[in-house]
């Protein structure tokens, strides 16, 4: 892809995170003027960067929203509802076309929709905007003056005050109408700045006239447009005056985004991956110093150091995993947003009424687990409109309010990231969940009966309980409550549904907040080893033979009172099975649920590793969650347990 | 008002009107370059005009009766004469 437009896209994104949020923020405030402020200059600079890489339906669509803001700020105005709506709608299309682009272009009706949201735009401009202020093109005087009087006017901005500007162009002959301008300047309340300047060069003083007044002044208030208009309505001839929106505070804030801005650098994520992989292999040099250590056993010292300096490294080695960890963090908005604007197109076709509330979007998140987390997240606020969203009319009859919420939120909860999306929908009913379940073969009707309410409801996540009648566009490609639970658990979290019946529903995704250190087990099966991940070990044990029995097909044994399932890793694998005699070394993990019992030839270490996606063709086998390079440089594949046993 | 030199300086006090316009006009083509505006209430526009013109300086002791932005106007005003 050309560069530039690689360039747009990143810088795009986080500008239309940005424009969608103050848009969002102007749709419950549209009187917050930072919020307007940011709004202008995020849609202000995607225009042109959207012009710089040809993409002219979105800078066409773009330069109607910055025309709107713009007169908002002009005015000192407020962005009224309707505006507000038109904005979102601008931003959410730009969003569509930044995934376009990415995709290989902009759709073949990207003009008409330009021309049709640019419409909208403009209509509500022409019919709520605020009254036009300065003429086009003698507002120049304005923009010089608030430039020169930056300070002055940031000042009354951060105040939250609007200006008035005043020009100000004495007759020649003033003096002697007994005009004294400056006195009359002076008069005018709330004065931040006055400027006076000649308005032809002056002449040499012998040749000057002292009663031809050759002045242009101009004036700064904080005061209302008409009360300064007052003092100048007997010479309405010679003044202009203005209203005009303060400047966004320049001068020192200004300054300080500037350094904010040329502290951060954007770095390609791929670049962050390969530090993070040099930081594994430092991590493997590293374990290196325990053998080296035992080698020395003979001297002391030299043991006793090796392990001194090897414990200093770790110290060392974990601040800079955990730095180049923070550099992959993004802002939960990206997903967040792109959920938000789904839900806003969705919902009206399912005659829902929705407003997307999110919270903590500022919380940050590891790219991999923010890519990951939208398909579930999508799921989940598809089936919120599907099932958990009233009609209007119906919520309207169990008085509640027409509009449904649905929160999106992500908060940190000590090394977890938890993400939540709730409504306040119907919520899921338990009986109607248990009767679901014996109808679709999950478990019989006893059993359904004997869940708790909360077991219940659980129920949802088990695989085969989506009915077909639920098959939409997103289940059609494979992803149901299931697979939320999948995607979550494979990201090394789980999930939490919490319901009431005519409250709502909130499912919650718990993950590490960032892909930490993995701490991993050693096995051996069939001869060849194997890392198991730490997290869905419950135990190792090692069972008598004579404890093991056969159960239906299969064998089981007994664990402090539970009969656990007992199945051999190796031909799981497609390995051979182990050979071993006597007592069996069992990996007790927890599956489904319950318990499973693994029979492996033996384990060993347990070590601490960086986890690595699997790319490539090792990515197609299942069993495999990712790969680790070991103390003794061997690379070794980190086995997906769940997927092992099925 | 009183419109008064004193070495090369003039002085202004009280309020000074447009009337006094062209006798600080003549003072200044005189060669007299600072202004005292110590004791100086008021300043017509036209006189502002002259110093202006003439880039006049302010004496030590400022303008204290004057609003400060006229103050800014009039120090902004002093700068070297003009090379022509």
């Amino acid at each position: 892809m050309d560069e530039l437009l690689e360039q747009f896209l990143l810088e795009g994104r986080d500008l239309v995170v940005q424009a969608g949020d103050d848009c969002a923020a102007l749709v419950r405030d549209g009187s917050a003027r930072p919020v307007i402020d940011s709004a202008f200059r995020a849609i202000h600079t995607l225009k042109g960067s959207a012009a710089i890489v040809g993409l002219a339906p979105m800078e066409t669509m773009l330069h109607a929203a910055e025309d709107l803001l713009g007169e908002a700020r002009a005015a000192g105005g407020p962005v009224d509802g309707a505006s507000a709506q038109a904005l979102v709608a601008c931003v959410d299309q730009c969003d569509r076309w930044l995934d376009a682009v990415a995709e290989g272009g902009l759709p073949a009706d990207a003009a008409a929709v330009a021309a049709r949201i640019s419409a909208g735009l403009r209509a509500v401009d022409a019919g709520n905007g605020p009254e036009p202020v300065a003429a086009e093109a003698d507002d120049g005087w304005v923009q010089a003056l608030l430039c020169n009087e930056a300070a002055q006017a940031a000042g009354a901005g951060r105040a939250g005050r609007r200006l008035t500007a005043v020009r100000y162009l004495p007759r020649d002959d003033c003096f002697f109408a007994g005009d004294d301008p400056l006195a009359l300047v002076a008069s005018v309340p709330d004065l931040l700045a006055v400027e006076v300047t000649a308005r032809e060069a002056w002449p040499p003083l012998d040749r000057m006239d002292p009663y031809r007044c050759q002045l242009a002044i101009e004036a700064l208030s904080a005061a209302d447009v008409a009360d300064v208009r007052g003092i100048f309505r007997l010479i309405p001839d010679q003044v202009q005056v203005v209203q005009v929106g303060a400047p966004e505070p320049t001068g020192p804030a200004d300054g300080e985004a500037r350094v904010v801005a040329e502290q951060s650098v954007r770095v390609e994520a791929r670049q962050v991956d390969e530090l993070l992989d040099l930081v594994g292999e430092l991590l493997v040099a590293r374990n290196r110093f325990g053998a080296l250590a035992a080698a020395r056993q003979d001297d002391g010292h030299a043991a006793a150091d090796l392990r001194a300096s090897g414990a200093a490294m770790d110290r060392v080695l974990r601040d800079l995993h955990r730095a180049a960890m923070t550099m992959r963090l993004v802002p939960a908005d990206r997903v967040f947003r792109r959920i938000a604007r789904m839900v806003r197109e969705i919902a009206p076709k399912l005659g829902r009424e929705v407003e997307v509330v999110l919270e903590g979007a500022d919380a940050r998140v590891d790219k991999a687990i923010a890519d990951a987390l939208f398909d579930p997240l999508l799921h989940l606020a598809r089936n919120a409109l599907d099932h958990g969203i009233e009609l209007p009319a119906e919520r309207s009859a169990a008085g509640k309010p027409p509009h449904a919420t649905l929160t999106l939120s992500a908060r940190t909860h000590g090394n977890q990231l938890v993400v939540t999306l709730a409504d306040n929908g119907r919520g899921i009913d338990p009986v109607t969940i248990r009767r679901l379940a014996s109808k679709r073969g999950l478990m019989s009707a006893e059993q359904a009966a004997d869940l708790s309410d909360a077991d219940a409801i659980q129920l949802v996540f088990a695989a085969g309980f989506s009915s077909a009648a639920q098959i939409t566009e997103l289940s059609g490609r494979g992803v149901g409550m299931d697979a939320v639970k999948e995607t979550a658990e494979r990201l090394g979290g789980r999930t939490v549904l919490a319901s009431t019946v005519g409250q709502g529903t909130s499912v919650s995704i718990h993950l590490p907040a960032a892909a930490a250190l993995t701490s991993v087990l050693t096995v051996t099966v069939g001869g060849e080893q194997f890392a198991v991940p730490m997290n869905v070990v419950v135990q190792t044990a090692r069972v008598s033979a004579e404890a093991i029995r056969p159960v239906g097909t299969g064998l089981a044994f007994a664990l402090r009172d539970r009969t656990i399932p007992l199945l051999d890793l190796g031909p799981l694998l497609g390995l051979a099975a182990c050979a071993a005699a006597g007592d069996r070394k069992v990996l007790v993990v927890e599956h489904g649920g319950g318990l499973v019992g693994l029979g492996v030839d033996n384990f060993s270490d347990r070590s601490e590793v960086i986890l690595r996606p699997i790319a490539g063709l090792l990515s197609a086998v299942p069993v495999v969650a990712g790969t680790s390079v070991m103390s003794d440089g061997s690379v070794r594949f980190i086995l997906d347990l769940a997927e092992v046993i099925g | 008002m009183t419109v008064e030199v004193v070495g090369d300086t003039i002085r202004l006090t009280g309020r000074c009107g447009v009337e006094d316009a062209e006798r600080l006009l003549e003072l200044l083509g005189q060669g007299a370059r600072r202004v005292d505006l110590s004791g100086c209430e008021h300043l017509h526009t036209a006189l502002v005009q002259i110093l202006l013109a003439a880039r006049a300086g302010l004496a030590a002791g400022g303008a204290p009766m004057l609003p400060e932005w006229l103050r800014r106007i009039l120090d902004t005003a002093e700068r070297p004469p003009s090379a022509s």
